[in-house]
């Protein structure tokens, strides 16, 4: 399990939509929209004799909220499934030598407002579930 | 005398039955990516002696079953590589029999770290699950005789 891997390819899932990754908050609202790749919240080791492991970790997404109704439409498109830019497909149906079939997104909130430098952005976090 | 910790780890390989254990044990494929638990038990009857004016009620061994616990990740994506296919596809034969070795531990066969070989009857194979959610299955094989216990 290589968890900078994942991180890498879980970033390539979401640059052709338009999202630049990063490990931490950007301070930039520039750079918007933008995903977090946060640490992970639970690593279990050894989920079969042959050391898969499961890891659950947070994807944050944050929009920059220049315009609400931009804001607003992005995410909504980012969240809802079987539309042209939906996070949600693009991470269920895109597989990747770091993880072993697909990631499965368990769940998406809070949604609200983070400072993204001086500005406010809107946020919404994601749980991902893989195995690898 | 002092006892160790065992934590369950090891290897779990299945394959196909000839009857010739070693040659069988030899072919068979390593599943330990897909195996969540694995468990060998083994079950004794008691036949409860009626008891008389003169002696008690007592008990005496009967029969014996062994058993072979499987949890596994269940996947249909290869007829050969995956648990499920192999189990399926044995549940279609006449004698639905598997070969198995199963070790506790990681690391070479040893006196310390035997392995348990031997042969067991499918009687159940599952795919899918709960909508969103890992694919599991899971089983308890009787086995055809006691399994071995190989040192080397």
């Amino acid at each position: 399990m290589d968890l900078h891997g994942i991180r890498t390819d879980l970033a390539a899932i979401l640059a052709p939509l338009g999202y630049q990754s990063y490990a931490y908050l950007p301070d930039d609202p520039q750079v918007l929209p933008a995903a977090v790749v946060g640490v992970p919240a639970a690593i279990e080791y050894g989920m079969t004799l042959g050391s898969t492991v499961a890891v659950e970790i947070p994807l944050t997404l944050v929009f920059s909220m220049t315009s609400v109704q931009d804001a607003q439409a992005r995410m909504d498109a980012a969240l809802s499934t079987g539309v042209t830019g939906s996070v949600i497909d693009a991470l269920r149906t895109t597989g990747s030598t770091y993880w072993n079939g697909s990631v499965r997104v368990t769940g998406a909130g809070p949604v609200g407002t983070v400072a993204v430098g001086s500005s406010n952005a809107l946020a919404v976090t994601l749980t991902l579930s893989l195995h690898a | 005398m002092a006892t160790t910790v065992l934590v369950t780890k090891g290897l779990v390989k299945i394959g196909a039955s000839t009857g010739v254990l070693a040659t069988d044990i030899a072919a068979a494929v390593d599943f330990s990516d897909a195996i969540l638990s694995a468990k060998i038990s083994v079950n004794v009857d008691t036949i409860e002696v009626p008891p008389t004016l003169a002696t008690p009620k007592v008990g005496r061994a009967g029969s014996k079953k062994y058993q072979l616990d499987l949890g596994y990740l269940s996947n249909d994506t290869s007829l050969t590589t995956e648990l499920f296919s192999v189990l399926w596809t044995a549940a279609g034969t006449p004698d639905c029999t598997l070969v198995f070795a199963f070790q506790a531990r990681d690391g070479a066969v040893s006196a310390t770290n035997p392995q348990w070989q031997g042969y067991f009857i499918v009687d159940s194979a599952s795919l899918g699950g709960t909508a969103e959610a890992l694919s599991e299955g899971s089983g308890s094989f009787q086995l055809t005789a006691a399994p071995v216990r190989a040192i080397v």
